[in-house]
């Protein structure tokens, strides 16, 4: 049975979405620069995926009904949500340091992303 | 330079047994909210329990009546025995949430699967206990513990506001979002005064044959040990309120506390912060598994104490050793050890009324402690903070209810 998603949840969401891109781009910031240990990155990456898909679910079309006038909001930040979870499966993965400074700059424009739409909500 | 030995010795216990896996959460998490907004109640918190620990160790000293023995005389059966059943939960709760922690450290060091870090991490424990001695227990988890110190650097590398930071030290209220703010303040307080520290001083007390000589190292002990754990909790909310408030990050993970660390200094700040972790929340574990053993032989009136060996205390010692393995079925079950630990804080802060009114009972008493009873200072201090205790103790659930846990 869909959940009615106000704004003020959305809201929540949308700083969740936030919190889990602007950390995931803190630690591929350290692997790009081998500040970090491997084992760390592997598993401190999947338990914030592993959040990451905890929202995504929250926000999927068959969980949430949006409150009227929040449909395109929703959308948005479902979009982000999947887009965070899958660069935190791609830091999982280890990447170069290359690869890990590009997934740095992409998760911190996400992070941006999603605080935009939290203070428009 | 023995007696100094001795309060060196003692400080890193007390250091040990104050930042636990609560502590670490909750300050972090009240950092990363509020920046260094409730450094204040941090102060207040370890003022708190500096007054009550001091109380317990004297009345240990002199008496050598730990904190159930006393709760059971001042209480009575029927009161003393809602306080054993409130304490024995709140401890349990806490005895979990700290077995895993232990797990989600060494996963975060090892890379191994969680549940078999759980297995291996109540293992060691037992064999921890079993095997070494109550002092050696104190000093590697104490000195080891030290690691913790990290965060003071990272702390200071970040480059904080140090002029906001002194603000945070005078006491005052969030009006941005009251409510979240007193549920914060409520589990910094509980997570200072968690019962189960005083439980554990007091009978360690009495373990170390603590004399009335002894009531100088008592003192510096709870003054220079506590306080130093109240410096771990500043850095730990100065590095979140530092780093992680501007970035908009919510810490839910032990890893991002170690982040913390990392972030201004490296993959050694992480070592550091990660092996810190996991002696300060391992010491904690042991703290519990023995309160709890401790305040069911002392309400029962049975033989305890490490000293004593298994065979001189069987049923103390068949306690810890049904604690612990309760915390690993508790912690099997998949339930999030920090959420865990959030509702231990929670509740240890209802729980706190039936564990200090008794001490400063006691403490006060001039015909159970003569010359020793509390003289003015310390019942000042001890009235000031039953009245907090008791004021937080009536708000703590209803601001749990009201703000979601702290998620507004």
């Amino acid at each position: 049975m869909p959940q009615t998603l106000d704004a003020e949840a959305l809201k929540k969401q949308a700083e969740a979405i936030e919190s889990l891109a602007a950390e995931g781009a803190l630690v591929a910031g350290d692997v790009s620069e081998g500040d970090t240990t491997s084992t760390f990155v592997r598993v401190h990456a999947d338990a914030l995926g592993k959040n990451a898909q905890t929202v995504v679910a929250v926000l999927a079309s068959d969980q949430a009904k949006p409150a009227p006038g929040l449909s395109q909001a929703v959308g948005r930040a479902h979009a982000l949500a999947r887009s965070v979870r899958a660069d935190l499966a791609e830091l999982e993965d280890l990447p170069s340091s290359e690869a890990a400074a590009s997934l740095r700059g992409r998760l911190e424009r996400k992070a941006d992303a999603a605080k935009r739409l939290a203070e428009s909500l | 330079m023995k007696r100094i030995f001795e309060v060196a010795l003692g400080i890193l216990a007390a250091i040990g047994g104050f930042v636990d896996i609560g502590d670490i959460v909750f300050n972090t998490a009240a950092g990363a909210t509020f920046g260094y907004g409730l450094l204040w109640v941090v102060v207040l918190g370890v003022g708190g329990i500096i007054t009550y620990s001091e109380m317990c160790g004297r009345v240990a000293a002199v008496s050598k009546q730990p904190v159930f023995d006393a709760v059971r005389e001042r209480l009575g059966l029927g009161t003393g025995l809602v306080a054993l059943v409130a304490a024995q939960i709140v401890n349990l709760m806490t005895l979990a949430a700290e077995v895993g922690g232990i797990a989600l450290v060494l996963q975060l060091l090892s890379g191994l699967p969680y549940r078999a870090l759980i297995l291996l991490g109540v293992l060691a424990l037992a064999v921890v206990i079993w095997v070494l001695p109550f002092g050696w227990i104190e000093r590697v988890f104490g000195y080891v513990g030290l690691c913790l110190l990290v965060f003071a650097v990272a702390a200071i590398k970040l480059h904080p506001d140090w002029g906001e930071v002194a603000k945070g030290f005078v006491p005052h209220v969030s009006t941005e979002s009251p409510l979240v703010y007193g549920y914060f303040a409520v589990g910094l307080l509980g997570a200072a005064m968690t019962p189960y520290e005083v439980y554990f001083y007091s009978s360690g007390a009495v373990e170390e044959g603590w004399t009335p000589k002894d009531l100088g190292i008592n003192k510096a002990n709870a003054i220079i040990g506590y306080g130093l754990g109240g410096f771990l909790s500043f850095a730990l909310m100065i590095t979140a309120g530092a780093l992680f408030l501007p970035l908009g990050i919510e810490p839910e993970l032990l890893g991002t506390v170690a982040l913390g660390a990392e972030i201004p200094l490296g993959q050694i700040g992480l070592i550091l912060a990660l092996v810190g972790t996991l002696f300060a929340v391992g010491g904690a574990a042991i703290d519990t598994c023995f309160s709890g053993a401790y305040n069911l032989a002392q309400f029962l009136g049975w033989e305890w104490g490490k000293y004593r060996g298994g065979a001189g205390a069987p049923r103390f010692t068949i306690t810890w050793l049904v604690l612990l393995a309760l915390g690993f079925c508790i912690v099997m079950t998949g339930i999030d050890p920090i959420m865990l630990t959030e509702y231990s804080v929670i509740f240890s802060v209802v729980a706190l009324p039936f564990t200090y009114i008794p001490i400063l009972l006691t403490a006060n008493d001039k015909s159970h402690m003569g010359r020793y009873a509390n003289g003015r200072v310390a019942n000042t201090l001890g009235i000031f903070y039953l009245l907090v205790i008791l004021a937080v103790s009536l708000s703590a659930i209803p601001l749990m209810l009201l703000t979601n846990m702290g998620q507004g």
